[in-house]
């Protein structure tokens, strides 16, 4: 019995290798990239070794639906560049991007913030479903390692906005170097949890000199990090691969958008704010199509924890504000289409 | 429902001598990144008080929408805690004088004594201040992760250490700028109405220790206690600066004052405080209230009984505090 369901796992896996590799097609849709293997992990932001990892280009977006954020000041999107490097189950990552100003952490003073940034990773569920990107969610926990300038570093973890709690055990590795206008720094440490041959990260930037703190930051959408040599479980990539793409007309989700009055409760590119639900001017930056898809279809299926955006404008309620709306399969992959082309 | 613990301070018992001050810093604030706090302070009033300029540094309600607010910066508007040479100083013959090792530009003190007004008619009055524990607290609105709570049992606004990750919105949201930031440990520290005390039945350090019996101490619902009755029954203690909406739960006795002379250097009808500017911190409820002590101090000169000044004399220390927190509503044992 066990040799024939071997049998047909290795034949559904031949089955898929014929359809394109799925993780060239999340590659393919700049949503995954591959770690380098070293012997010895660096933890000097100009170690040769960095040469080894393929740059990862990602934006940093301004955080736009909680308060206090950033986006009501127009912050701009950031380009960020991510070198990741495995030995093992321990990562080596390094994280560059403009910052025109150092800012420290300092004990001298009660009113200034340390330029900070942290790296957040997640594991695919079985159906290749990721957590919210803020926090993660109730049941789709998120590991995080955070960088201050001046500061000992933190190991933490969250299942939702609010519940970030420091964890026990190592913390992560950190150095820095601040040239040019430019920070890198490098956090490593142990792969958090039980990390498969895949692993979705994504980072978060505070700009001390603009009072960078909690939610006052700039953050990318999920990146998935593959490991040369792991073996991937097929559903779980499969579902990746389904979450990862959209292959809905952008157009026709704009004209969807429009004809439901989305922009009644919601601030599109080129409208005006409106605070009743998130702003999604950026939602395509921000999220991973698969939440994008989750909340379009069924909106209740994650509350993002603010009141306002809740019936009754209280989270106990359990229900979104959004009424859920009668969508064809077409219509829904239309608006992620368009949703995504928000960056 | 809460029940709230709370206090009045009557400003006319107050002489500035710090001893609460002092008693809430040893006991609670004298190291780790605590240096420059206090949570319990005394002003001058007028003056820029502390944190420096903290009235106009924004935070509070208007409605039920929280006021912006600024963060006090720790050497220009608390102060950093200067070092003395005392080693040079008091230990040799011919010693240099003792002076402070670093330029000193402010600190918590500063305008001490200084006040207003020009000669003859000069005048200052001390201001003791502490955390309000708040009925509807800013500072606990705009804290994103709910760190900071207020008790069911008696009302004390408390900073849950494990919760704080130090961002500093209570600081800016708190319109008397009472929480503080420990940029050691990196979280927010505040008054904890001596919660460790108060559970044994042992008023605040500030109230006990307090030379001058100006504090009295009771829950609110208390009838028999010093707070229903000065507050509620007498109406002479007042919140400060109510029109911030966070309903204090600390109450002053305003101060009176002796009359400005006139040109012959005469006495006047006039109270050396303007009473516009006691209405700026106490509201317009302040010229009854001090017309209200006013006519108490006359009976009592007349030889008649007062109730309400013999409670603010405080002949028996005891008597200023009424701590039982087993005692039921409003029949406090």
């Amino acid at each position: 019995m066990i040799r024939l369901a071997a049998l047909l796992s290795l034949a559904l896996c031949v089955g898929e290798a014929q359809a394109a590799d799925p993780l060239e097609v999340l590659r393919g849709e700049g949503y995954a990239s591959a770690a380098a293997v070293v012997k010895a992990l660096p933890i000097d932001p100009k170690d040769s070794a960095w040469e080894k990892a393929a740059p990862i280009s990602l934006l940093a977006y301004p955080q736009s639906t909680v308060k206090p954020g950033l986006a009501e000041d127009g912050a701009a999107p950031l380009k960020m560049e991510l070198r990741v490097l495995a030995k093992g189950r321990e990562l080596a990552v390094r994280l560059s991007w403009p910052d025109a100003a150092i800012e420290s952490w300092r004990t001298d003073r009660t009113d200034s913030f340390a330029d900070s940034a942290a790296l957040q990773f997640a594991l695919p569920g079985r159906e290749g479903t990721l957590p919210y990107i803020g926090m993660g969610e109730p049941d789709r926990p998120v590991d995080l390692w955070l960088w201050r300038n001046g500061r000992e570093t933190e190991k933490l973890s969250a299942h939702g906005f609010g519940t970030l709690e420091r964890q026990p055990g190592k913390l992560p590795d950190g150095d820095a170097l601040w040239e040019n206008g430019t920070w890198q720094i490098v956090l490593t440490g142990t792969i958090p949890n039980k990390a498969g041959p895949l692993l979705a990260l994504s980072a978060a930037i505070w700009n001390g000199g603009d009072a960078g703190r909690d939610g006052r930051k700039r953050h990318t959408a999920w990146h998935l990090i593959t490991f040369p040599g792991a073996r991937t479980n097929s559903k779980v990539l499969s579902g990746l691969v389904k979450e990862g793409t959209a292959s809905g007309n952008p157009e026709r989700g704009k004209n969807l958008a429009e004809e439901h009055g989305c922009s009644g409760c919601h601030r599109l590119p080129g409208g005006e704010p409106v605070e009743t639900g998130p702003d999604l001017t950026l939602a395509g930056g921000q999220h991973w199509p698969g939440y994008l898809r989750r909340s379009v279809k069924r909106p209740s299926s994650f509350l993002v924890p603010v009141d306002r955006f809740a019936e009754e404008g209280n989270l106990t309620s359990g229900k979104s504000l959004m009424p859920s709306l009668d969508l064809s399969d077409q219509d829904v992959e239309d608006l992620v289409a368009y949703l995504r082309s928000m960056k | 429902m809460t029940r709230q613990l709370a206090m009045v301070i009557d400003l006319n018992k107050c002489i500035g001598c710090q001893t609460c001050t002092l008693a809430c810093k040893s006991q609670w604030t004298d190291r780790k990144g605590r240096e420059f706090m206090y949570w319990n302070h005394v002003e001058t009033r007028p003056g820029q008080g502390y944190p420096k300029g903290w009235e106009e540094a924004g935070g509070g309600w208007d409605g039920d929408v929280l006021k912006p607010g600024r963060l006090p910066r720790l050497r220009e508007d608390y102060g950093i805690p200067a070092s003395f040479n005392y080693e040079q100083a008091l230990f040799h013959e011919n010693a240099p004088a003792l002076k402070s090792e670093q330029p000193m530009q402010w600190g918590p003190n500063w305008d001490e004594d200084q006040g207003a007004g020009e000669y003859p008619n000069g005048y200052f009055f001390y201001l003791p201040r502490l955390c309000n524990h708040c009925t509807n607290p800013a500072c606990r609105a705009a804290c994103p992760r709910q760190a900071i709570y207020k008790r069911e049992e008696d009302g004390i606004v408390l900073v849950d250490q494990e919760r704080c990750r130090g961002y500093r919105y209570c600081v800016a949201a708190c319109p008397y700028k009472k929480i503080y930031f420990n940029p050691l440990a990196g979280k927010a520290e505040k008054c904890i109405f001596c919660y460790p005390r108060v559970e044994k039945g042992v008023p605040q350090a500030c109230a006990f220790q307090c030379v001058g019996r100006a504090r009295h101490v009771a829950f609110r619902d208390d009838r028999e206690g010093a707070i229903w009755k000065l507050v509620e029954e007498w109406k002479v203690a007042l919140p400060l600066k109510a029109g911030f909406g966070t309903q204090p739960n600390v109450f002053y006795v305003p101060p009176l004052s002796p009359p400005t002379f006139d040109a012959e250097g005469k006495p006047t009808q006039v109270p050396r405080i303007p009473d516009a500017y006691l209405e700026g911190l106490f509201g317009p409820a302040v010229h009854e209230v001090l017309a209200r002590l006013n006519a108490e101090i006359a009976r009592k000169q007349a030889g008649q009984t007062s109730p309400l000044l013999d409670m603010l004399i405080a002949f028996r220390h005891g008597n200023m505090f009424r701590l039982d927190r087993l005692g039921e509503k409003g029949n406090a044992a």
